[in-house]
């Protein structure tokens, strides 16, 4: 019977708390009255509450993040009501900055700050030995990389099976960019490299095939880089997946000599370029060599075949939409296979939050608190954008319009997609559940009333892209010679409720 | 020996606040130590604090500047007075 329920309500099932892994792994002697039990945001708390309750633990821990704090919040208020006796302690980055609290910390027992694996369970041993502590802020005690118990064997079976397994080489992040908690870091510190390979080969004997790396940066110490991906390379084939974040301005030699020898659909970077703007990199403390970042880009693009993932920040201090579409711009022109267009969000504990007066950063109270309006951007602005960014997901990132996109976006590719995302939203009504049928007819439409594409081109290129979606039947811009209407035919539902619905 | 920054060096900026003689600052290429401010940190600490936070191990004894610990902490001594 568990006395300690570790927990957490996870983004998607295809997640794995990590976390609750390392918490586990690190309780000593308690863990043989421990249990990890997952669950999902779109879980019911009710039906949460009711499965947390079996067998009447003594202490509830929730790992509380920015995608779980509003569910965890509904979750622990049910718990309270129904068994006020249980301890319940909270830990995860949204409570680890007091005063900057959100509203479940008023009904939690304790918050371990910070790092958690020491702390959590001198605190469960405090409980359990009736010795509970009076303080209910606890800071999480930092304890060298090599001392903690590995997470890895508590991934099951059926994560192994059925979900992404994360894997951290390194903690910490050397770097200060204001908008990143990972800026309170003082630095970097790598887990032991032989023991840390030793694990993932674990790992990988028991079937993972799928692994991400959580590490801040994983190319900063070139030799460990090149070592765990010489360790891979030894192992490719049978579906590995490797996936990273990097820097773009560190590309030395040797990593680019080992990078070479990746197969296709084996490696993904995520590359923060944030913004190319130099007078906000500086005012966030970001420190990148733009030009570096431009050469590497090309280069992973013409000599790797790795997936390239390039992030954008819109709302940044000092961001104006001419300054975010320059960024932009000069991002496209560097063709990695996918923008995220990231709107800033404020996280609890941020340094950028010192910017909040002098440029009227104004976010949302709730989670995800996305910014609303800065002193350079308006409310009215910043929808006009997430749009764009919500648009540039169906048809830039999707892949689905590689043949349209490049006479979408022509010679001024954030002008003309802004456009292209004012036009389909006054036609459309909707960012939401527009079927990928009636979105071929509304581009179509676009594309040659609102860019000037002459008609003939557009068809050709959505006819091309069209092809290979697999639908089935024609859109109605392929049934006529120019664009005559966009009414759906009788049999497709999916139009017909998805007009209901934008209208 | 005063202390190098060698060309693995990634511009992180981690180790120049932590230096107790000031004696890191950002150079043309990558950050830089002055010779005449560097003790390794003698007098301050028991370890170089910039090897301790330094992520990428890029730091070492610069051989063109031999030092024993003695004449570190003469250093120390002539930079705190």
């Amino acid at each position: 019977m568990p006395q300690i329920r570790l927990t957490t309500l996870n983004a998607r099932y295809i997640h794995s708390a990590f976390g609750l892994r390392y918490l586990y792994a690190n309780l000593g002697e308690l863990q043989n009255v421990a249990e990890i039990l997952e669950f999902g945001i779109q879980d019911r708390p009710i039906d949460i509450v009711e499965k947390l309750l079996q067998h009447r633990p003594k202490i509830i821990g929730f790992g509380v993040y920015i995608w779980n704090v509003a569910e965890i919040g509904s979750t622990v208020a049910l718990l309270k009501q129904i068994a006020p006796e249980i301890v319940v302690i909270l830990g995860g980055p949204e409570v680890s900055h007091p005063p900057d609290l959100p509203p479940v910390a008023e009904l939690a027992d304790y918050i371990v700050t910070g790092v958690g694996e020491i702390s959590f369970r001198a605190l469960c041993e405090q409980i359990l030995n009736g010795e509970a502590p009076d303080e209910k802020i606890i800071t999480g005690v930092e304890s060298p990389l090599e001392s903690l118990v590995s997470p890895y064997p508590y991934y099951n079976d059926e994560d192994v099976r059925n979900r992404i397994v994360y894997v951290e080489a390194s903690r910490g992040c050397p770097f200060k960019c204001e908008f990143c908690l990972s800026a309170l870091d003082v630095t970097a510190k790598p887990f032991t490299l032989d023991r840390f390979l030793d694990e993932m080969d674990v790992l990988y004997r028991r079937g993972v095939r799928h692994f991400k790396f959580i590490d801040r940066t994983f190319n900063l110490k070139i030799a460990a880089s090149v070592a765990i991906l010489e360790f891979f390379l030894e192992r490719m084939g049978d579906g590995l997946f490797l996936h990273f974040e990097v820097i773009p301005d560190h590309l030395p030699d040797r990593l680019k000599q080992t990078l070479e020898k990746f197969p296709p659909a084996t490696l993904q970077f995520e590359v923060g370029v944030q913004t190319f703007d130099p007078v906000i990199q500086r005012l966030i403390s970001r420190r990148q060599d733009n030009e570096k970042t431009k050469e590497n880009l090309r280069w992973l693009k013409a000599n790797t075949h790795a997936h390239i993932h390039a992030d954008l920040i819109f709302g940044l201090p000092g961001d104006t939409l001419a300054n975010f579409a320059a960024s932009f711009d000069q991002l496209v022109a560097l063709q990695p296979h996918e923008i995220q267009l990231g709107i800033l969000k404020r996280l609890r504990g941020a340094p950028l939050n010192r910017h909040n007066e002098a440029y009227r950063l104004r976010y949302n109270p709730e989670p995800p608190y996305n910014i609303l309006s800065t002193r350079d951007i308006g409310f009215n602005e910043m929808q006009r954008i997430n749009r764009f960014a919500r648009y540039w997901d169906m048809i830039g990132n999707s892949g689905r319009f590689a043949e349209a996109l490049p006479l979408i976006l022509a010679d001024a590719p954030f002008e003309r997609f802004l456009r292209l995302s004012d036009a389909l939203y006054e036609l459309s009504g909707s960012t939401w559940k527009i079927a990928l049928r009636r979105l071929f007819d509304l581009l179509y439409r676009v594309m040659t009333e609102f860019l000037a594409i002459p008609t003939v081109e557009a068809k050709h290129v959505l006819e091309a892209d069209y092809q290979k979606t697999g639908e089935k039947g024609l859109a109605s811009f392929m049934k006529t010679e120019g664009y005559e209407t966009s009414k759906p035919s009788r049999q497709n539902q999916a139009n017909k409720r998805q007009q209901a619905f934008g209208h | 020996m005063a202390l190098i920054i060698n060309d693995e060096c990634i511009n992180c900026d981690v180790c120049e606040p932590e230096c107790p003689n000031g004696a890191i600052s950002q150079g043309e290429e990558i950050y830089v130590i002055d010779p005449a401010l560097c003790t390794e940190c003698v007098g301050h600490h028991d370890l170089p604090q910039c090897i301790e936070v330094c992520p990428v191990d890029c730091i070492d004894k610069d051989p063109e500047h031999a030092e024993s610990k003695d004449t570190l902490y003469q250093k120390y001594l002539k930079l705190t007075a």
